[in-house]
């Protein structure tokens, strides 16, 4: 095989290889509202509830108790929504975003921020040092 | 069994020992503050058949005469004396400083300096440098340049110092080899890797038996085969198309000094263990290992061992069944090219080590990308508190990790980038490496297919260790 046989099927490598890339590449779906935060387990709540009790809207996201690791799924741009619980005093934890909250015992505390940041990222009570959720934010 | 595995046998044994002292049970990578998303099935899909492609085109494109082996790197500049002095009073200072700041600093590993020094700049950051610029290692070795100003000092007084031992053969780079293992064991086991003093301290007993083994065998002969970094980084820097040779700085083609990597006994060895303490760091974040980890735990747990020995007993095995994976795929491309070469298996191994260099580095490139990135920008706030104790030397002390620096995209294209160009690089050099030893290129094209196997084993399981197929 000459130099230029060989240039030419580099050259004609690279050009299948970029090509691949950008067919095999997905379009990025539009963004969905933020309000439509997708969560892997879905709450048992249905609309009646919601109003009887204002306490639990449909939208305030999971609770967080520490009872198992629960992961949160958002898109960067929506914004993120759970409430936690610790039965003592704690200070509850997001990673990478730094959000801080204290926790009075057995008081629900709901949280929500913006998912500007894209990584999984750990929840965790700051003082056990216990892990609660795992929020992932997808590009 | 020679004497050098049971060194390093005997030096695994005292890590355990430690292990079942040690108390806490948290494995948690205390630095990482964020971690990186899986590569998604289309682009996980799209490197492999990238790398297929590559190796195909690679075998039949790729050039019939050696252009790696033996070139001699061209000198450009003579480097001075004075210059040595300075990186050894800079290196031997950041050492004194670092072990200083984790004895006496705040010992919450994100508040002190050392921890991220060690894991971020050091361990990984060196690599990248050092593939970029050669062996930057070597002048600031704070072990080395203690011991050659001592050593000075005593030549200057006129005493007489006995001459240095042989070093023995058989112990080759197992030295090295068992330095490596102890360390990535304190990153990915240990419960306390990351708590400031007990790196400091564990960084003055390793100054103190480099001494040792400098004061037996000779400065530059434990540097190059027994201290476990410098023989680590140096690897690395064969990659570069810079170094220092002879008191010169040179340029030489990329890669090409790799073909002179001499082979002495651990060196397998040594490349398998860099490429599986890697692959288990991945591996130990994904689903298919957090499947087994508990199974081991528990069994650990039911033959009467305690719950944090339990853990690192089961992280211990999968940080060695990681080596030795790395090893078996190692061994089984070798024997797909006895098949054409009427070598023995030994002599392959020996002859195609070096081509394994690349795929080390890519596999911590790939891995680490995110941590240099993110956790590097860190430094800006530790250096100017390094101790934790509340001051601002730098007026940065305030700062914070912007994790918006490189999105979760361009983290994933790099990593594969990394992974696919890591892989024809490593291609080419075993590729020169059969042209020297086959003569007869057609049968040189044909023995690379066992190492095509390896390389493409190799890349495909760090793919997967990034992928969503492991998350």
């Amino acid at each position: 095989m000459s130099t230029a046989q060989r240039a030419g099927l580099l050259a004609a490598t690279a050009a299948v290889l970029a090509a691949a890339f950008v067919l095999s590449r997905p379009e990025q779906p539009p963004r969905p509202a933020p309000a439509t935060q997708t969560q892997t387990e879905t709450q048992p709540e249905t609309p009646t509830t919601a109003t009887a009790s204002p306490r639990r809207e449909p939208d305030s996201g999971p609770l967080l108790t520490g009872a198992r690791v629960r992961t949160i799924d958002v898109r960067r741009g929506e914004v993120v929504r759970f409430r936690v619980r610790s039965a003592t005093r704690e200070e509850l934890h997001v990673h990478g975003y730094d959000i801080l909250r204290p926790l009075p015992p057995g008081r629900t505390v709901a949280v929500r921020f913006r998912a500007s940041i894209e990584g999984i990222f750990e929840v965790e009570l700051h003082r056990s040092g216990r892990q609660i959720g795992e929020l992932r934010v997808q590009p | 069994m020679s004497r050098a595995p049971v060194l390093a046998a005997i030096a695994v044994a005292v890590a355990f020992a430690v292990a079942l002292l040690s108390p806490s049970p948290a494995l948690a990578h205390g630095l990482v503050g964020r971690a990186d998303l899986p590569i998604p099935t289309w682009l996980f899909g799209w490197a492999a058949g990238a790398v297929l492609v590559i190796s195909f085109v690679a075998l039949a494109a790729l050039w019939r005469t050696p252009r790696l082996e033996g070139r001699e790197p061209r000198r450009l500049v003579r480097v001075p004396r004075w210059i040595d002095v300075v990186c050894g009073v800079v290196g031997v200072a950041l050492f004194a400083f670092l072990v200083f700041a984790g004895l006496t600093g705040a010992q919450a590993p994100t508040d002190n300096i050392v921890p991220t020094f060690v894991y971020v700049v050091f361990w990984v950051g060196l690599v990248v440098v050092s593939a970029v610029l050669g062996d930057v290692f070597r002048p600031f070795n704070p072990w080395r340049a203690v011991a050659r100003g001592v050593s000075w000092v005593v030549r200057r007084a006129g005493m007489s110092v006995p001459p240095a031992l042989d070093y023995p053969q058989r112990l080759g780079r197992w030295p090295a080899v068992a330095g490596l293992v102890a360390f990535g064991w304190l990153e990915l086991v240990a419960p306390d890797g990351n708590d400031p003093s007990l790196l400091a301290t564990l960084a003055l007993a390793y100054a103190a038996v480099q001494w040792v083994g400098m004061a037996t065998f000779g400065i530059d002969r434990w540097t190059d085969r027994g201290d476990a970094f410098s023989v680590y980084f140096g690897l690395f820097a064969r990659i570069a198309p810079l170094d220092v040779v002879d008191r010169h700085l040179v340029v030489r083609r990329p890669l090409s000094a790799l073909a002179d990597l001499r082979w002495l006994p651990g060196t397998v060895a040594l490349l398998c263990a860099a490429i599986g303490i890697t692959a288990f760091d991945g591996a130990s974040e994904g689903a298919a290992w957090n499947a087994i980890a508990p199974e081991l735990n528990q069994g650990f747990r039911d033959a009467g061992a305690g719950t944090a020995a339990a853990l690192q007993l089961a992280f211990s095995i999968g940080l060695v069944a990681a080596i030795a994976i790395a090893a078996a795929f190692y061994r089984l491309g070798v024997e797909g090219m006895r098949s054409t070469a009427r070598m023995s298996a030994g002599e392959l191994s020996r002859q195609f080590v070096h081509s394994l260099v690349p795929i080390a580095l890519a596999y911590v490139f790939a891995h680490y990308f995110s941590l240099l990135v993110f956790q590097g920008q860190a430094l800006a706030y530790l250096v100017s508190d390094p101790l934790g104790d509340g001051s601002d030397l730098f007026a940065t002390a305030n700062s914070a990790i912007d994790y918006t620096v490189v999105s979760a995209t361009t983290v994933w294209y790099v990593q594969v980038a990394a992974l696919v160009i890591g892989h024809a690089a490593a291609l080419a050099v075993a590729h020169d490496r059969a042209l020297v030893v086959f003569e007869a290129s057609k049968r040189a094209v044909r023995s690379q297919y066992g190492m095509l196997v390896v390389m493409v084993g190799f890349t495909s399981l760090g793919l997967w260790l990034l992928s969503a197929a492991n998350a």
